[in-house]
């Protein structure tokens, strides 16, 4: 139940990260958003090694890692540019769809591939979830229609 | 083109996650957050170089905006704890209905300076499913 709420949990900061994020953007420029955005993370991140210095591994663990993963960090900045080329050209009610679709359905791909987790529930649910997103997708398409005004409100979220 | 540049956006989303998670499996979880925003730092540097970008003076810059840096490492130190124990399927798909919950309350009361726009009863119906689709992944 922890795992559970600590999930949630994740979802809510990001939606107040991306708020403060646009406003960083705003004001700052949007490479210098997400350069400030990788400081301060890279700076809290040292700060918690030190503190957390006795459950470090040694260093020859480290040598022996896959280089593969250490492409997480590159793979960040790419979704972060990549989401700012996107916003302009694709109508909001889209990018939830078509993310979520990515996201959830590689996440189900590596889930069963590389850690060997399959469950029907899994892929029930998912799709589930997207039914929904989609049903409340095109209502919004039906009220950015009927409003066109209302475009430009719906992306900015 | 740019529809599949957003199914693209998710997929690498995805793989993101997982690599952290594979990394935080090896390295424990500090030493894996630390590698991931220091290479992320490297990576905007040099495109801010290469665009030629004038990086802000920071002691100008409002330390609101530092904000964000500190909440991804707490959203990287928590998805590295959750996915192993519970998948990424599952991690991602709670993630994503926190997001919805809460993106949804800050558009209705327009919180934060954002523009305001309510919540239509119309999409009930698609709230209760996705809360069902939730349940059911959680309900292994």
């Amino acid at each position: 139940m922890v795992f559970i709420t600590f999930s949630f949990l994740i979802g809510i900061i990001i939606v107040f990260n991306m708020v403060l994020n646009v406003k960083a953007t705003q004001s700052e420029g949007m490479i210098n958003g997400i350069a400030m955005n990788y400081l301060m993370a890279a700076i809290s991140s040292a700060i918690l090694c030190v503190v957390m210095v006795k459950s470090i591994p040694a260093y020859t663990s480290l040598k022996a890692i896959s280089p593969a993963y250490f492409m997480g960090g590159f793979i960040g900045v790419l979704t972060t540019y990549l989401f700012n080329l996107i916003v302009p050209n694709v109508p909001a009610v889209y990018i939830v769809v078509l993310r979520f679709v990515g996201q959830m359905f590689a996440s189900a791909a590596i889930d069963y591939i590389y850690l060997g987790v399959y469950s029907n529930n899994k892929v029930i649910g998912g799709v589930l979830f997207l039914i929904g997103l989609i049903i409340n997708a095109r209502i919004d398409n039906k009220h950015i229609q009927e409003n066109p005004e209302a475009v430009e409100n719906t992306k900015a979220c | 083109m740019y529809k599949s540049l957003t199914i693209m956006n998710g997929v690498l989303l995805a793989v993101m996650v997982f690599y952290n998670g594979m990394l935080s499996t090896i390295t424990g979880p500090y030493i894996s957050t630390l590698i991931f925003h220091a290479l992320g730092l490297i990576l905007i540097l040099v495109i801010s170089a290469v665009k030629r970008n004038k990086l802000p003076n920071m002691r100008k810059v409002s330390l609101l905006f530092f904000l964000p840096g500190i909440l991804s490492v707490v959203t990287i130190l928590l998805n590295n704890l959750c996915i192993p124990k519970i998948g990424i399927s599952l991690t991602t798909g709670l993630s994503l209905y926190g997001q919805l919950v809460l993106s949804s309350l800050i558009e209705h009361y327009g919180l934060f300076g954002m523009p305001v726009n309510r919540f239509k009863r119309e999409k009930i119906l698609g709230f209760s499913v996705i809360s069902l689709g939730i349940i059911v992944m959680i309900a292994i």
